[in-house]
């Protein structure tokens, strides 16, 4: 059996730098706290031998109840590994020891590695190595992971770990009251001291660039102005005239250059008529309606990868706290809620970052709420089908229906549910320039992700409209409006005729919108060809269920990866069942609201 | 007797004891923030609340209202 090592330490203390470091791996690291939520591991090779290596979820105990507590605790109890890497920032030591005194008492062999060395050093922080390895009784290293060293040194005291191995035995703490609890802290605390009076010397604390750089962007009358046109110079470099440019040209290309090119292609081989239309209609018309939004999916991401990279995503959080506790939510929503605006999936997962856990459930229910960038794909073409002259308008129109409802449905829940207590603790790590190795690295399994996506499910499931959309039930090639599709959406199609939109193929656009929301814009590329998507919509919608079909696409249920994310964050059938059910009423009530509106104003 | 939710940026204290007792206070204690730390108040969001703290060598933001739970020396 190979041996395994486990990755311990704090939030945002280096630890994922390490891992990549030792497995030659490609995860996404951050400067916010808690940006490796679950369990990873990779094989890698310590000195002769392999070794399974598991990067554990960022805590600060093992004691509390938070998912990454639990994840962490579970994991070190029930599946106990040979060995302990516990990794130390050597800018907030003695918050970090905590944890290592912890896992000695667990009883797991344990090798201390302190990173961040160069920067504690520059702002004045000694720390020596030999007395602290002497008071803790265990192997302490120093390491510069971004550079790579001192991993040598690490690997061989590992490896040492390894070699005396035998079953370690754990000593399982008890559950504590309160009471022992906070005394259990305290004496570790007060050992904590004890072992850094000795070891540690630190400079009289003096305003370190950092604090500077918060004087202005948490400053009184700075802060919020800073943080409103950060945010919104986010948007509009995502969805503004930038992202457009970049979109329509990767649409000319696709479309105007290479779609002829394939066809000219087909046809000097001769290919039969339904292989081109498969592959001209169907795949390309699908999987490429979806890949020309690629540009301003990775800006958003890559953008949100800066502020973060940068440490102002701590601070946003912080602003945001207030305003958004009027809502049931606290600054720890903040990121996810962000995360929301380019993908479900990546903010039901960061919501684990949020200590709270009715603020947490809260924030994984109404999170859908928030326009994902697939959805854009659906705005997009609506907005430049029916509303070319008001663009900008009617972008933000739809996201702040997006936002509004998401604050509004998290208030009803927390009123209805009891708003209780919540408590609100962050980190703010020193800011720092980004490092855009971390931040392309980001972004890279970002795109590779929407691509893997594009490449699978919407190829898929753009084929299999096209078929559906060929054939009758007896497998005869018929008229798309005699298909088994066109059968399945006159089916669903009447309820939303009090939408204004009966359509059958809305009905089907919406269905496939359930596998992934960029689905709604490729399956109706495909049931309206030959015809041009803009010009299609224009003849089936008129402006009022064009608004209509646009708000219940903002709201209605997520793609079904984003409700297993939702689910496993929820951890309950009865939640998520709930969730879903909420998200299908209000999206039909607000888009429905919508209609009567906008017949009334037109 | 002071709680750390009432100090003012720039001012500071000794921890006391934290109570009363809950599991919010718990996160506290994980936290560093034990009987006899020294806690600076480095500043606070912009519209006064959270608040955010010096304690330990870093940096933490946390809310008047649960810092009310921490009492001074």
């Amino acid at each position: 059996m190979t041996a395994r090592i486990a990755l311990a330490g704090n939030p945002n203390c280096g630890k994922t730098t390490l891992y990549n470091k030792l497995v030659g791996g490609n995860e996404r690291v951050g400067n916010y706290p808690g940006v490796t939520v679950e369990l990873k591991s990779a094989s890698a090779r310590l000195g002769g031998s392999r070794v399974e290596i598991c990067d554990l979820p960022g805590v600060y105990s093992l004691a509390g109840s938070t998912p990454e507590q639990r994840v962490a605790r579970d994991f070190l109890l029930n599946d106990p590994p040979d060995a302990v890497i516990n990794l130390l920032d050597s800018g907030c030591v003695e918050r970090g020891l905590a944890l290592t005194l912890e896992l000695i008492e667990l009883g797991i062999p344990t090798v201390v590695a302190v990173g961040m060395l160069d920067e504690a050093a520059k702002s004045g922080i000694s720390l020596d190595l030999a007395r602290l390895a002497k008071s803790l009784g265990v192997p302490v290293v120093g390491i510069c992971a971004p550079r790579g060293d001192g991993l040598d040194e690490l690997t061989r005291r590992a490896e040492a770990l390894l070699s005396d191995r035998r079953a370690p035995s754990i000593n399982t703490p008890k559950p504590l009251s309160d009471e022992e609890y906070i005394a259990a802290a305290e004496r570790r605390f007060a050992e904590i001291d004890r072992i850094t009076a000795d070891c540690l010397r630190r400079p009289r604390p003096k305003p370190t660039l950092s604090d500077r750089a918060d004087r202005l962007l948490l400053g009184r009358f700075t802060a919020i102005p800073i943080f409103v046109m950060i945010m919104a110079a986010v948007f509009f470099v995502t969805f503004g005239r930038f992202g457009n440019l970049l979109t329509q040209a990767l649409d000319r290309l696709i479309f105007d250059d290479f779609a002829p090119l394939l066809e000219g292609w087909l046809s000097t081989l001769k290919a039969p008529e339904l292989l081109r239309s498969l592959l001209v209609d169907g795949a390309l018309g699908g999987v490429g309606g979806v890949v020309v939004f690629l540009p301003q999916i990775a800006l958003l991401f890559l953008c949100l990868g800066l502020l973060e990279d940068s440490g102002y995503m701590a601070r946003a959080a912080l602003i945001a706290d207030r305003p958004l506790r009027a809502f049931g939510l606290d600054g720890a929503s903040f990121l996810p809620l962000m995360m929301g605006f380019g993908c479900t999936v990546a903010a039901e997962l960061s919501s684990r970052t949020i200590g709270d856990d009715r603020v947490r459930r809260r924030c994984c229910a109404v999170a859908p709420f928030i326009s994902c960038a697939a959805r854009w794909a659906v705005y997009a073409v609506f907005i430049s089908a029916f509303f070319a002259a008001h663009r900008r308008t009617a972008a933000i129109a739809v996201y702040a229906l997006g936002i509004v409802v998401t604050l509004g449905a998290s208030a009803v829940m927390a009123a209805v549910g009891g708003r209780g207590r919540s408590t609100f603790l962050l980190e703010l790590p020193p800011y720092r320039a980004p490092r855009l190795q971390n931040v392309a690295k980001r972004l890279v399994s970002r795109v590779k992700e929407f691509l893997i996506r594009a490449g699978t499910l919407i190829f898929l499931m753009s084929v299999l409209v096209w078929a559906l959309g060929r054939f009758n039930a007896h497998f005869h090639p018929v008229d798309t409006g005699d298909s088994v599709l066109a059968d399945l959406g006159r089916a669903i199609a009447p309820i939303f005729a009090p939408l204004g939109f009966g359509d059958w193929r809305a009905a089907v656009a919406l269905l496939s919108g359930l596998v992934a929301k960029e689905g709604v814009v490729s399956t109706m590329a495909v049931l309206y060809a030959p015809l041009p998507l803009t010009e299609a919509l224009v003849a089936a919608f008129d402006p009022a269920s064009a608004c209509a079909f646009i708000a219940f696409c903002a709201l209605y249920t997520p793609c079904v990866s984003a409700l297993a994310a939702m689910a496993r964050e929820l951890r309950s059938v009865r939640r998520t069942a709930a969730a879903l059910a909420g998200q299908l009423v209000v999206a039909y009530a607000v888009a429905s609201a919508v209609h009567l509106v906008a017949v009334w104003v037109t | 007797m002071r709680t750390l939710g009432t100090l003012k940026s720039g001012e500071s204290g000794i921890i006391r004891e934290l109570r009363p007792l809950s599991p919010s206070v718990r996160r506290l204690a994980d936290m560093g923030l034990t009987r006899g730390t020294k806690v600076v108040v480095l500043g606070s969001a912009p519209l006064g609340d959270p608040m955010i703290l010096s304690v330990r060598g870093y940096r933490l933001a946390l809310r008047r209202r649960d810092a009310d739970a921490v009492t001074l020396a």
